[in-house]
């Protein structure tokens, strides 16, 4: 099965659309019925946390460019321990695919089509996964592409409607929640759009193409989905205020049921539900694609795909038995997944981090022949590069910084033989259609 | 009942269709997986649909961190 690639833009999409996710539906009950109308602020401050979670996220990415996350288990953690931890992954992973199934079934019962039984949608959404599972994650990556800007339009449709309805009253007393709360408040917003990003790291090193604009395409999306949720919170408080917003369970499609524009645009909020179908697909599918993997890669399956269908099967299974009703999902995502979740997505990757370090596992000095060939192959990249690529910065010395289109292949060969990439760098320099030393 | 005979109609459909081809390129592995894999969620759905009392699987995670999440609601008091 050969390598699949996907492009940084697209990754910078799937994050962006993955850090969104369900968030962009519960996020301001939960977090408005801690710090009430402070919740924009503590927004604000859970994004820029998030900026250092996710710089964590890239430097354990950094330390093995080839692996996915589970691979990176094993070898950093060795063999036993490596493969107990990559099981409490992939048990996060997929029970979190269930639950997003369920999610979907509910949101749908509840606001839409009251009186079909979830097992329908949680059906007819999982058919959808495992056929992307099945195409592959180029796919998914592609289809992502296309639905980005679809998001992107109704999204700001949305908040321009909206907009006319906003009154000030309902954010004011400004800063007079209790610090317990605001804490509070910020561990539930980063636990649903942070402590996941987690699960990019199967993508992040290994299938994305180009490392540079990779790592600003990963802190780019998340900045950018931590507006959204942003605009959404803070939407939400203004127009409905604090404690409307934290009595329902789905504030942000109340939000989109209030829209009317002249007396002539009004129920389009089915419209607006198409952007968290969107959002939650995204998430869902990577969920589920990272427990594909992460269940073939331990038991050192090479392909994938026989376990796609039994795996969805089990997923279905699982989405209508996970919670019973709505009151022990909210008790369970307020109260005890935050800590489950920071368990493998804060603590597990800190360990990797600095297990990594001890042991010297830096995926830039891998090979017999670094320093010398560096420093020659830096004078000569400096002079020809010019020519023939864009940017001209070489720092990084796994990472290349040329046209995607030239070295989609040099890469591929280049990502799998990690120990030559200075080489490489000067034969491409030279002549870039030299590819008999390959 | 339907439902029951429907779904062992469809894991076999899976399995028939996946285990020849895996047989022929001999990978134990993976058919051993799948089939683990299978039966799990054959044996689930059928729970599923016969409505049996299946407790949650986020009931066990929350009897393991109820304590901890007990500390650390008394630390912030």
């Amino acid at each position: 099965m050969e390598k699949e690639i996907i492009s940084s833009r697209q990754f910078m999409i799937i994050t962006l659309l993955f850090s969104i996710g369900t968030a962009i539906l519960v996020i301001p009950a939960s977090i408005a019925s801690e710090a009430k109308q402070d919740a924009w602020i503590a927004a604000i401050l859970g994004v820029a946390i998030s900026f250092l979670l996710v710089k964590l996220y890239i430097s354990l990415g950094k330390r093995t460019p080839s692996l996915t996350f589970i691979e990176a288990n094993e070898k950093i953690l060795g063999r036993i321990f490596g493969k107990f931890t990559a099981v409490g992954f992939i048990f996060l992973t997929f029970l979190s695919s269930g639950e997003l199934l369920y999610f979907i079934g509910i949101f749908m019962k509840t606001e839409v089509m009251p009186e079909t039984p979830t097992m329908a949608f949680a059906l007819l959404f999982s058919i959808i996964i495992v056929y992307a599972a099945f195409l592959g994650i180029e796919v998914f990556a592609r289809s992502a592409e296309i639905l980005f800007p679809y998001f992107i339009l109704i999204f700001i449709v949305f908040a321009v409607c909206i907009a006319p309805q906003i009154s000030f009253d309902n954010v004011q007393p400004i800063l007079e929640t209790p610090k317990k709360s605001f804490l509070y408040s910020i561990i539930r917003f980063m636990s649903i759009f942070s402590f996941p990003l987690v699960v990019l790291l199967m993508l992040f090193p290994s299938v994305v193409n180009v490392q540079k604009s990779a790592q600003k395409g990963f802190y780019i999306g998340a900045i950018i989905g931590g507006i959204v949720l942003i605009i959404i919170i803070t939407l939400c408080i203004l127009v409905l205020g604090p404690s409307n917003t934290a009595s329902r369970t789905f504030p942000s499609y109340a939000l989109a049921q209030r829209i009317s524009i002249g007396n002539f645009l009004q129920r389009i909020e089915i419209i607006m539900a198409g952007m968290w179908i969107i959002s939650i697909y995204i998430r869902t599918f990577m969920y589920f694609y990272a427990s594909v993997i992460g269940i073939a890669q331990l038991c050192k399956i090479q392909d994938h795909r026989p376990l796609i269908f039994p795996l969805g099967l089990l997923m279905i299974g699982l989405s209508q038995i996970v919670h019973p009703n709505i009151v022990h999902s909210n008790a369970y995502n307020n109260e005890i997944w935050p800590i489950f979740s920071a368990v493998f997505t804060i603590i597990l990757p800190l360990t990797l981090l600095i297990v990594a370090m001890i042991r010297k596992i830096d995926g830039r000095s891998q090979g017999e022949n670094s320093n010398e060939v560096q420093t020659t192959s830096k004078n000569h990249a400096q002079n020809d590069s010019e020519n023939k690529s864009n940017n001209t910065s070489e720092s990084d010395n796994q990472s290349d910084s040329k046209n995607e289109e030239q070295n989609e292949n040099k890469l591929e060969l280049e990502s799998q033989n990690d120990s030559k990439p200075q080489t490489k760098n000067e034969d491409d320099v030279k002549s870039d259609q030299d590819k008999s030393e390959h | 009942m339907v439902m029951m005979l429907f779904i062992l109609g469809i894991s076999s459909i899976i399995a028939f269709a996946f285990i020849p081809k895996l047989k022929k390129q001999k990978e134990t592995k993976t058919i051993v997986t799948f089939s683990i894999i299978l039966l799990l969620a054959t044996a689930l759905n059928i729970g599923v649909a016969l409505k049996l009392n299946i407790p949650s699987p986020f009931d066990f995670i929350t009897f393991i961190f109820s304590p901890i999440k007990n500390l650390i609601i008394s630390l912030t008091k």
